[in-house]
This record gives C-alpha cells, structure tokens and sequence, in this order.
C-alpha cells in the first residue's frame, strides 16, 4: 500500500511540480529511496544554491514520515552537520495527509525562515538571534561554497 | 514529444517535438540560454537542468534520463561558479565552524590532530574555559608548556634540528600570538597571508627555494614520519571512528614558520593544542564545583567528543607527572586533592581518566550534578556537606555507576517496554530509533527524549 | 571502575527524573484528557440532566450553547441539501430542520423548582414551511435571557414548554402575530442520538452532496447502480475527487467528527496511532466500548448512498434538472406527493437509525406516527 501512494506521488509531482522542488527515486527498481533538490528561496541567504536532500520512504508510510536529510552542508538553525532537518511535521507533527511536495515546500520555508527556538545547532541558533547580518553572511558563504554548482 | 522546463522565477520554457532519444542535455541547456538571451537576459553558460531530484548531465539524453511526454525539469542557473568546487560537498567533511565538536572525519595531522583542523582549533580556542587556563599556563610556568610540547615525539625532533623552533616555541609572547591568531579567524587569515607573501619572496631570491626545500625537509618530515607512525601503531588514539588513512596535510604554516623574516607568529610547530586543551579542561573539572557544573561538563563533554583531543589527552594523562603539575596548578583541584587523598588516588589511576574521558560519562555526570543541585535546592539532602564535595561524590558516584550505559541483557523491546510506552504517548513513534536512544542513554527517558529530539547524535 | 560507589543517589536521580518528565508531560496529558472528558460528558447522560436543571443557570448555558452551535452546524447542512435537493425551491417549500427542545413533563401543580429537574432536553427533527433558506449561525446574543420562564428562546423558535407541544415560533414565518407555527415533527432525538448517530450522518451526507457537485461524476458509470456502489476498492478516474487522502486507493468510507472522510483502513490505522484527525488534527474522541452513547462519529457511508436513491452517483443538478423537466408535466398534486414521497424516504431513514434501546417502544410509535403522516398524505 504504501508504494501505491509513493507511484502516486510521484505522478503527482512529475505532472505538476513545485516550483523550487524537483523530487524523484534513485533507481525505477527502488521507489522507496528518492532524492530531491531545493532551490534556495530567493528572499533568503541561501538564494542561488542548490541543496540536495535524501529521501527514504519507510514500509508503512504514509503512516510513519519519511526521512529527510540534506546532503548539501547548510548553514541553518535547524540543519545540523550530518544533514538532520529539525522539522515538526517529520516527527511528531506527521500527518499522513502530507504528501513528499508538502515536506519540500515546508523545508523551503523552513530555510526562508529558520525556527532559532528549536534548534538542532544552538550555536548557529545565537548568530541568528544576536548577529543576523553575520549570519546572513555565514549562510551565504556556505551556499557559495558548498551548494553552488 | 514535449518538454517543459521550468526556471526559478515561475515561467516555463516548453520545447515541442523533441526526440527524446536524441536530444541531449546539453542542447536542451543551449536552448534554454538561447530563450532567456532572446528575452533579453544574460545568464552566461552556467544554466543546469534538475530532474527527479538530480542534475542532469550533458551527455545524456533526455530519453536516459527518464523524461516523458510532457515531464517539467527545473532549471537553475548558478551565478560564476565558485573556485573549484565541481559538486556540492559531501555532509560531514569539513566541520561546522562554530561549534566545538567536531564531527568525524578529521584529518590527522602531524601534531596530535588538533591543528590541521584549523577550525576544532578555533572553537577550542574560542571557548572561555580553556582560554583562561592557557592564559594561566602561559604566565605562570612557560616550562610546563614546553615539556608538554617535547612530549610530542614529532615536535622534539623539529625542535632538536632546528633550535630557532624551540625558541620560538618556548617563548611565551609568540605562544600568545599564536594563540589569538588561532582563535581569530580574521587574525590567521592575516597571518597567513603575510606568510604566503614572505613565501613567495623567499622563493624569488636565489637559494631561497632550496632553502624552503630544506626548511620542509628538516621540519615537516620528522613529525609526518611520527604521525604515521603513530598511526601505523594504532595506538594513540581511542578509536577514532573514521580517521582519515589519508597522511597528514601539509600545514601551510609549518612551511613558513622558520624562514628569515616570516613572522614569528606562524612559527613553524603548532603546539599539541589538544594537550593543552584538555589539561585546561581536565584542571577544571578536578574542582570547579562552585560554577556551573553542568554547563562545564557538558563542555568538557563536546569537547571531548573531538577525537583529536581525545587523542591529545591520552598522551597527557599516560604521563603522570604531567598530570600532578597540571593538576597542582589548578588552585581548587589542589585544594580537593589535598583533602581527600582517596580522590588523588584515582585521579592518577589511568584507567579512571580514560573513562571520564569518555563524553557520555560526562554529559551523565551533568545530569547528575543538576540532579544534585535540584536536591540541594530542594534540601532534600539535609545535612549532605557543601557543595564542592557533592560535586566530587556526585561526580566519582556518577563515574562509577555510569561505567558504561548498563546494558541490560534480553531483548530491547521487552526490556525498555515501560519507557518505549511514555515514548510513544509523547509522539515518537519510531520504535527502532526510540530503542537505540534508549540503549545509549541506559534506559533513561528524559535523556532519550532530548536524543530523539536532537536528531541523533552523530 | 568497581560496582556503584553511591546507591541512594542513583535512586534519588532516578525520583528527581521521573518527576521531571511527568511536570513536562503531565500537564500536556491533563489537558488532553480534559478535552476528552469534556467532549464525552456531553453525551452522558449526567450532562443531559445537568442541562435540564441548569438550563436556566449559568452551568447549563454552556452546554446550551455548544448545542445550539451545533444544532446550527446541522441546520445548515440539511437547508443546503434541502436546497440542492430542490425542495426549497419547488412548491413544497420545505425543509428539515432541527430543534432543540425542552419538554416539561411535570404536573402543573409541582412548584418551580422541581419542576426545572423534571424537564427533558433533547432535538426535534421537523419539516417545516421554510420561508428562509439561509440558516444563520445561532449567536447566544439571540437568546433571550429569560432566566424566569418557562421557555428559551433559540434562533430557530422557542423552545416548547410545558404540555409537551412542540410550539415554536420562527422570525418571518406564515403566522407571526402569535408566534405559533404549525410544526411536523419527525422524529424526537435526545442528545446522546443526536450525537451519536444524527449529526455525524447529516454531515456526512453533505460531504457526499459536495463531493458530487464538484461535478467528478459526469460520464455516469455503468447504468447498474448497485454493483457501482458495492464495489469497494479500486476507483476509476472519475472518482479522484471522492479518493481517501491518505493512501490515495480506496474510496471515501467513513467520516469523523471535524467532517473529513476517509476509507475504512486508513482511518482504522492511523487512529491506531494518533487520535488525530489527519487532515486538520482536530482532536478526534476515543471510542469506549460498550457505551453506546459515546461520542463515535462513523456512519456507514453505502447505506445512505443507497437511501438517497444516489447509486448512480450521478451529478446533483443533473437530477434536480431532470425533476424540474419532469414536473413542467405534472400536475401539482403529483409533485406534492412525489416530494412527500422523497421527504418519507429521508424521514424513514432517518427515523430507522436505531434508537437506544430501552426507548424502543416509544420511538418506534414516533416513528410509525411520522410515517403514518407520510403515508396519509
């Protein structure tokens, strides 16, 4: 059952995709590993990047959530270095009415507004709180070096 | 059939009549350049095409690539692309910048670790703890510094061929330097610059490139020959997970460190600031109970998840005298150990100091210790003595009950049931990872929790 | 390291722990179980009677209100299904409509107060002359704070006094000057029904109403009606927008209390993991064995399909379309009875949910009396 859903998501996004998410499987054998590329939002540090993420379905999703990480280094709040997304709707906010181009989407706007109150590095959490210029510049520095193709 | 591709700004690009199992990426790049040139903008060459959540490649076709009848492809276009970075970094090469655990994967270097990886260095540096303690070191016993440093095999080498190195190393102004340079980045991009730009002079001057030549030989391979070593040996560090089998990078600085007129500062051997480190740090837990403790052990605990400096520290505590002069240095340690002779006791046993070395012991010593001060708010400890002996029971307590995160024998499900229910009702519903949180902060819920709730440590 | 140097510590530890986990959820499953409680005492039976000796004090007042604002929620459902149905527009100029009543059932001769304990809450369902179409929801500015008297005052009439007559009075209705309109009632429900059973099944008949507006079922399927409806499972493209969301397989089943559908297994399973609707997360209410006033909110979804006559599945304005042609050629009194024809059917089968069920008898009589109104006429 669940990969009925994931086929159908995947037609889903492929007639009709978001505008700053591209998604799709790793291989046509295995529809349970996908991977996706953001586009960093244009009113945020990160524009002009293109961040990777991996995703991996879980055997009953849609009733667990699947697992997001980057696989492009982000400076972010919520991102840590192994690419772990502190998101909600990942944990315990998951819905199993939320489709794979909700979580893109929510993790753009998560990079266009970062929650400092969560975070998943406190470090960069404070630069965010106390300097945001210097964090603006940190952010753009990294998607420069890391996510710039 | 028809393709469309869409750009970031909204609009699509559609290119009737394709034939999928010709076209290639590349022509279809070109036609995109073409469409935004014809419209008037200037994107330059550097447009690329995403696909199913990957970057298409020139070659391909768009057949290969898996595009149907009618698929949407982004479009991104890269402003001028960044030196030399021909795809986006792997996650966990190089370390996050601020903070001062840094992730696995460090390179080795010729000095203990610590220093090719400028920016562990950095944070280290940074952090206010071991700052004063190597502010103390440095005023009060620039002996002590050097016999750390001459317990590197590698820097007593450097130092006995090239007697300018121990000066530069014993002299605690440069140290200073050394050490602000490190822990400003601005600082050492200066520095380094200078270096370069005394490099380049030197090489312009004839004999001045044989005499670089030499300075590496004489300098550098003598302490890369120990790393290897050391390395080849095994032993040395505490099972680093996945030390680079890469040899150590040259160091930029080293190279420059000893020439005629390059600046002192960047002298040719970075202390094993690990050591250091560590010493500050381990002085400080000896007994700083009257701050916080928890905040200080979970330092001590990050900055022990180096493993560089865990590597640092091994060197350190397997030499005892080192330890008892570091240790006597440090005012409330001394005061501690003079008190309880049981606690100076183990405090030299080696094993011992291997096992606080441990960060899991410590951030479960932390817990401890706010435990303790909540009971100690709370006077539920009566006539318990004053705090800085809690803090040593709890400590040595907590050291002995937490050896290693009890792991109690069956299977996980049925051992941890009670605790895996209280999880689910909070909404973690991943049973897999709910029970390896489980196992590693032994059973404890509040802990596991906040593991879960951190993604995982790494 | 030898064995544990301080045991009472790590006891004590453990106290200050499994406290601290309970302060931080505790409070979270407090409120949670609150909400539940809250929700299912609107059904008990307690609350019923509290509201009945309440209605007048503020205690009461709330549950009033919700009541109302649901019974509004409801309301509004069946104008619009009245509505697309036709029958407001038509001659018949009726509607459905639900009341909450409070009936007296004592002697004159108790004094007030006792009286006050003897009366009954519960909801009428009636067919009315509709002159209004639009059902407003009920705002509690429009009570009249007759704390005093003997009725309350609702937005949609007042509320029936003592001798069992079910009076009411509408803004705007036929006989304005005494208040009184003559009222057809269906069928008496007490809350825990209204609850349990009614309203859910209203709302979800509007959730079959939207869905088919929504015009996805043009190009009718095959002309068998029954087999299309049996058939569960696999959906052709027609039905896209009647598809469960969360596996995006199997059609519409169930509906729960915020009004969201899904099929039978989704919602089985993801009930076993959250109580949560997963569409809007509005909390949804535990069901308890065994209590057959709980607050469940699933209705069988093909029963009512087959009710309605709807097993084309065909597009609502294509048979309110059809009718109107039909009626161009009838005769008023054909339509007459054809309406009250199709308001039996709809009475019928509302009045066959099964009540509780040591009120059996006295509702079946209701039941056979609204029929027996059908059918005389």
């Amino acid at each position: 059952m669940a990969s009925k859903r994931i086929i159908k998501e995947l037609l889903d996004l492929q007639k009709d995709p978001p505008t700053s998410c591209s998604a799709g499987p790793r291989s046509d054998d295995d529809i349970f590993h996908w991977d996706a590329t953001i586009i960093g939002p244009s009113d945020s540090p990160y524009q002009g990047g293109l961040f990777f993420v991996a995703i991996h379905f879980p055997p009953d999703y849609p009733f667990k959530p699947p697992k997001v990480n980057f696989k492009t280094k982000v400076y972010h709040p919520n991102v840590n270095s192994q690419g772990s997304i502190c998101l909600d709707i990942l944990k315990e906010q998951w819905s199993p009415a939320l489709t794979i181009s909700k979580v893109l989407l929510s993790i753009c706007s998560l990079l266009t507004d970062p929650n400092p109150d969560d975070p998943l590095v406190p470090e960069i959490a404070h630069v965010y709180k106390t300097d945001r210029n210097r964090y603006n510049e940190l952010a753009k520095e990294w998607t420069r070096k890391y996510a710039t193709l | 059939m028809r393709v469309h591709l869409k750009r970031a700004s909204g609009e699509k690009i559609t290119l009737d009549d394709v034939d999928a199992g010709a076209f290639t990426v590349a022509d279809a790049r070109a036609k995109v350049v073409e469409t935004i040139a014809a419209a008037g903008g200037d994107v330059g060459a550097n447009v690329r095409l995403i696909y199913k959540g990957r970057v298409l490649k020139d070659a391909h076709t768009l057949e290969a690539c898996g595009m149907t009848d009618d698929a949407v492809a982004h479009v991104v276009v890269s402003s001028a692309a960044s030196g030399g970075r021909g795809e986006t970094e792997r996650v966990g090469v190089e370390p996050v910048p601020a903070a001062p655990t840094a992730p696995v994967g460090v390179e080795t270097s010729p000095f203990g670790g610590a220093r090719a990886d400028p920016a562990a260095a950095q944070a280290m540096l940074n952090n206010p703890f071991i700052r004063s303690q190597l502010d103390a070191l440095l005023n009060e016993s620039p002996e002590t510094l050097r016999e750390m440093f001459e317990s590197q095999p590698g820097i007593r080498e450097a130092m006995a061929a090239n007697p300018e190195l121990r000066q530069a190393l014993t002299d605690p102004s440069t140290l200073r330097q050394m050490f602000n340079a490190m822990g400003n980045p601005a600082l050492m991009q200066e520095q380094m610059r200078s270096n370069d730009r005394a490099m380049s002079n030197i090489s312009s001057m004839p004999g001045g490139f044989n005499a670089l030549t030499r300075m590496y030989r004489d300098v550098q391979e003598p302490i890369e020959r120990a790393e290897r070593e050391r390395a080849a040996a095994g032993g040395g560090t505490t099972g680093t997970p996945t030390s680079n089998a890469d040899g150590p990078l040259p160091n930029p600085w080293n190279a420059g460190g000893d020439s005629a007129g390059s600046g002192a500062a960047s002298a040719g051997g970075m202390p094993d600031f690990g050591a250091l480190g560590g010493l500050g740090g381990l002085g400080g837990l000896g007994g700083d109970g009257g701050g916080d403790p928890a905040a200080q052990m979970e330092q001590m605990a990050q900055l022990l998840s180096n493993p560089a400096m865990r590597s640092a520290m091994e060197n350190v505590m397997s030499n005892p005298q080192m330890m008892e002069s570091m240790l006597s240095m440090n005012p409330e340690a001394r005061r501690m150990m003079e008190s309880n002779p049981a606690m100076r006791e183990t405090l030299s046993n080696p094993d011992f100091l291997r096992q606080m070395m441990n960060p899991e012991n410590l951030r479960a010593m932390a817990q401890m210790q706010q435990a303790l001060s909540t009971l100690q708010g709370n006077n539920a400890f009566g006539g318990a003595g004053g705090m800085p002996d809690l803090g040593a029971l709890g400590g040595l307590g907590g050291l002995g009950a937490f050896g290693a995160p009890p792991q109690p024998a069956g299977p996980p499900e049925e051992v941890y049931a009670s605790q895996l229910s209280q999880l689910n009702d909070m909404g973690f519903f991943d049973a897999a990872e709910n029970i390896r949180a489980l196992q590693a902060t032994g059973g404890n819920v509040h802990a596991a929790v906040d593991r879960l709730l951190s993604g995982g440590f790494p | 390291m030898s064995a544990p140097i301080i045991n009472p510590v790590f006891i004590v530890y453990g106290v200050v722990l499994a406290r601290a986990v309970y302060d931080r959820h505790g409070a979270r499953l407090a409120a949670e179980y609150d909400a539940l409680s809250r929700r299912l005492s609107r059904f008990s039976r307690r609350q019923a009677s509290r509201m009945r000796g309440a209605l007048f004090d503020r205690r009461g007042e709330r549950a009033v209100e919700d009541a109302l604002r649901d019974l509004a929620d409801v309301n509004g459902a069946l104008a619009k299904m009245s509505r697309e149905l036709g029958l407001g527009d038509l001659g018949g100029n009726e509607r459905f409509r639900c009341q909450l009543v409070v009936r007296e059932r004592a002697p004159s001769w108790v004094p007030m107060f006792a009286r006050r304990a003897m009366c009954e809450c519960g909801v009428d369902i009636e067919r009315v002359p509709a002159s209004e179409v639009d059902v407003a929801v009920a705002s509690t500015s429009d009570r009249e704070q007759n704390r005093g008297g003997r009725w309350l005052r609702a937005a949609y009439g007042y509320v029936a006094q003592d001798g069992g007559a079910a009076v009411s009075s509408v803004s705007g209705a036929a006989d304005a000057d005494d208040g009184y309109e003559m009222v057809h009632v269906i069928r008496h429900a007490t809350f825990d029904e209204f609850y349990g059973s009614l309203k859910p099944l209203i709302q979800q008949l509007v959730v079959d109403f939207e869905a088919e507006l929504r015009g996805a079922h043009v190009g009718a399927q095959h002309s068998n009606d029954a087999e299309a409806v049996a058939a569960p499972g696999n959906l052709d493209e027609e039905d896209e927008d009647n598809i469960c969301s969360i596996c995006m397989d199997a059609r519409l089943r169930v509906v729960v209390n915020c009004g969201h559908a899904f099929c039978d297994e989704c919602h089985t399973r993801w009930l076993r993991v959250s109580m949560t609707c997963p569409v809007c997360r509005a909390a949804l209410p535990r069901e308890t064995p065994g209590e057959s006033d709980a607050s469940f909110a699933l209705v069988d979804y093909d029963d009512v399909r087959e009710v309605l006559g709807h097993g084309a599945r065909r597009n609502v304005h294509e048979i309110a379309h059809e009718w109107r042609q039909d009626i161009s050629s009838r005769t008023t009194e054909e339509i007459e009875s054809d309406l009250r024809h199709r308001a039996a059917l709809l009475a019928e089968r509302i009045g066959c949910l099964p009540p509780a069920a040591e009120r059996r008898d006295a509702f079946a009589s209701l039941v056979d009396a609204a029929r027996a109104v059908a059918a005389i006429s």
